[in-house]
């Protein structure tokens, strides 16, 4: 265990370099671009790896503690995420996750790079489906340097998963790494890294990750690629953890693979659920904590199923239009078209490091004043009630917790005269998380319900479609942002409250509140990409009248 | 939140605009009267169960449609999947009257090839006072179209739960008979779940990736 913390440890000293790779520009702009993209493309392929993001940061561990202390990583890891406070770019993880939908947004200067992605993706599935676990079991070689571009890329700690998949896998110790680096990198099939590479005279662990690093840089695609394999493992296993403790986000997943429209698969999982839970009366309080369900009961997903009404209808009269134009017009109309498409693509969601904190108010103002720029006549009433009470919630949680401790006995006894007596256990927390999520995202799905249907039906039929598009976007963007916060809150009282539970019982918890967030963030999304055909023939409209006038 | 259901039903509520379909709906989902509402915008969705005979509930998923005309095309699809609606009127706006023959011809192009179990509600009747439409009247027209009538009030809460539990047992009636029958692609009637039932579950998507720790 311990020979594994300490490997664990020097590869997190990795990781900074790599970091500063890529900061100093080391790493050319292409190979940035790339490794931005496969992290895109890696998502949309794999369901799992949006979570994985989140499950390291929940995780995260501080590389010092970890050492001194191995074997309690797991709880240091969980307290750690949520002690942290400040901007940070976890957001990114979360909001990033699955940027491009369904929709076939290219982003041009993309397209390049994406070739070599979809190879990547294929062997890796290939080989993965033939031998399964087995695959990973002869992976080792390149680990060290795949983990820490992991984590370059996830720009944040590592996860007890990767831990766990060292420990499971046999990962080759740093001396074997290293020597096997530096054949690498003297190797002369790599010139350039031998140019820039290991001369370095630090000898020992430090000596061992600059040469590593080097190795990182100049492998470059391999790396890269190998990163996201590193990613994808995780979230597998992550995945499987999780679904011990939740069957029937299993059943979910495995209906995600199937060609159908999302509310339709939301709407199997939650009737397979209701099924579950039927035949199990006794499992309340699971129900009581089922995102599926309690996403229906705030009517998410029949809001869902309208918009996707809406969208279809639009997008077969966008196809129409389109198939009646012909020459210039048609050009001109596709040229259009193709720059509403771009306001689409969340390309600002990259931006997100570089954006502070803003307070906690910010969020009604900011979704009031977004929705007045779209000019629709609907207003965010429930979303900003929905939203205020989470955080009321957490604040009267907050408040209760200092009370806690040493005089929790006395407050027992005088229990009468409060109203909530009783400690509010780690489940309530969890299931009034998970409630919450349910009820900001179906929120948030009504919304863009009622703007598709102001778009397309309302009074104000003269505001430009790119405009609203923008706007929308950054809605998503603001909405995926709450998410995410709520979600690191409402762990934050979950590591609090359950100082005293054990791992086994805490971190499922937590995992689930993650998990949950950016499930609710790829919805929020996924409907966002639903607009777009809508906001399209409203481009269309808009055009008509103008040329009739 | 109580799972366990015999069937769904899908109910549409339409009219004209203002005469106060949301309200209804409000009275009856969340127990409350609100006393300014905004215009609904295309479809609003609700749900509730409701106890038809002890220990039988059905839930019921209501869509509130937008009166306003410039929605129509919008609250149209909805027909084809409803299995039961309330074409409501209001008692003291004798136009809203009129214009049941309209809705009730929309619907029927609308629904085809399948049926929906109307009831008519002369909503508002707390206003009796401002009455414009009679009770006989209005008795009279739903008879003509074989519908049966109530009056109701939302915000006085008269006979909010009777229209909605004597539709909701009229069509559990239909569906007891196989006069309605729950069919493939139609989301008007679907079955609910009987307790102690084993749902053998197929999701053992062989785990031959299970973890190695």
């Amino acid at each position: 265990m311990e020979n594994v913390s300490k490997t664990f440890v020097r590869r997190f000293e990795a990781v900074p370099m790599f970091v500063k790779y890529l900061a100093c520009g080391s790493v050319s702009g292409p190979c940035r671009r790339e490794l931005e993209r496969q992290r895109v493309t890696g998502s949309t392929c794999n369901k799992e790896f949006g979570s994985v993001i989140l499950t390291c940061e929940t995780l995260k561990a501080d590389a010092s503690q970890k050492d001194e202390n191995g074997q309690r990583a797991e709880e240091a890891g969980t307290t750690e995420s949520s002690d942290r406070k400040g901007g940070d770019p976890e957001l990114v993880a979360l909001t990033r996750k699955r940027p491009e939908a369904k929709s076939s947004i290219e982003l041009p200067a993309l397209e390049e790079p994406t070739d070599h992605v979809e190879k990547v993706k294929i062997s890796d599935s290939t080989v993965a489906s033939e031998t399964g676990w087995g695959y990973w079991g002869s992976w080792g070689k390149s680990l060290l340097s795949t983990a820490s571009a992991t984590v370059a890329t996830v720009g944040q700690g590592i996860s007890n998963a990767i831990e766990k998949a060292e420990t499971s896998l046999g990962i080759p110790s740093p001396n074997e790494i290293s020597s096997e680096a530096e054949v690498a990198t003297g190797g002369s099939q790599r010139p350039e890294a031998s140019r820039t590479g290991n001369s370095s005279p630090i000898s020992g662990a430090f000596g061992v990750l600059s040469t590593i690093s080097t190795a990182v840089q100049s492998t470059g695609k391999t790396v890269i690629s190998g990163g996201l394999d590193a990613l994808e493992f995780i979230g597998k296993k992550t995945m499987d953890v999780i679904a011990e403790g939740d069957p029937g986000f299993k059943k979910t997943k495995g209906l995600m693979n199937r060609n159908s429209t999302l509310s339709q698969v939301l709407r199997e999982a939650k009737e397979k659920e209701e099924q579950r839970t039927a035949t199990e009366v006794t499992m309340a309080t699971e129900k009581k904590a089922h995102y599926g369900l309690l996403f229906d009961e705030f009517q998410g997903l029949s809001h869902l199923e309208a918009l996707e009404m809406l969208s279809r209808e639009s997008d077969a009269k966008v196809k129409s239009v389109l198939n009646a134009l012909s020459g210039e017009e048609l050009d001109a109309l596709k040229m259009e078209l193709e720059q509403l498409k771009e306001a689409f693509s969340l390309a600002e969601f990259y931006d997100y490091e570089e954006e502070e904190e803003k307070g906690d108010e910010d969020f009604t103002e900011e979704i009031t004043a977004l929705f007045l720029e779209l000019h629709v006549s609907t207003k965010p009433h429930k979303l900003a009630t929905a939203r205020k009470s989470a955080h009321e919630w957490i604040d009267r949680l907050n408040m209760e917790a200092p009370k806690e401790g040493g005089k929790r006995e006395e407050k027992q006894l005088d229990s009468g005269d409060t109203d909530q007596d009783v400690k509010t256990s780690v489940e309530d927390i969890h299931a009034f998380a998970i409630r919450s999520l349910a009820e900001l995202t179906a929120c948030s799905i009504e919304m863009f319900h009622k703007t598709a249907a102001l778009v397309l039906h309302g009074v104000e039929q003269d505001v430009p479609a790119t405009g609203r598009a923008k706007v929308l976007s950054q809605m998503t963007i603001v909405l995926c942002k709450e998410l995410s916060c709520l979600s690191k809150e409402f762990t934050t009282c979950l590591t609090t409250a359950g100082v005293k539970e054990k791992a086994d019982v805490l971190n499922p918890l937590i995992t689930g509140v993650f998990l949950e967030a950016s499930n609710s963030a790829s919805y929020i999304q996924d409907a966002f990409q639903l607009l777009l055909p809508v906001l399209q023939i409203s481009l269309i409209q808009t055009r008509t009248a103008f040329s009739q006038q | 939140m109580e799972a366990i259901w015999l069937y769904q039903f899908r109910l549409i509520v339409i009219g004209d605009s203002t005469v106060g379909k949301s309200c209804l709906i409000r009275r009856f989902t969340e127990g409350r009267f609100a006393q300014v509402s905004d215009p609904t915008v295309g479809v609003d969705f609700f749900s509730r169960l409701v106890e038809i005979e002890p220990g039988k509930r059905i839930k019921l998923q209501i869509w509130d449609t937008a009166g306003q005309e410039r929605f129509r095309s919008i609250t149209r699809a909805y027909y084809r999947n409803s299995v039961g609606g309330l074409l409501l009127f209001d008692i003291t706006n004798r136009r809203s009257f009129q214009n049941v023959h309209e809705w009730l011809e929309e619907t029927k192009v609308h629904v085809q090839p399948y049926q929906i179990v109307f009831v008519l509600v002369g909503h508002k009747c707390d206003l009796d006072t401002q009455r414009q439409v009679t009770r006989h009247e209005a008795e009279k027209l739903a008879a003509a179209y074989g519908m049966k009538y109530i009056e109701t009030s939302a915000r006085d809460a008269i006979n909010v739960e009777k229209a909605f539990t004597d539709l909701t047992r009229d069509i559990y009636e239909l569906v007891k008979r196989g006069e309605i029958s729950i069919q493939e692609g139609w989301e008007g009637v679907k079955s609910g779940f009987v307790p102690n039932v084993v749902h053998s579950s197929e999701e053992v998507v062989k785990s031959d990736r299970r973890c190695l720790c």
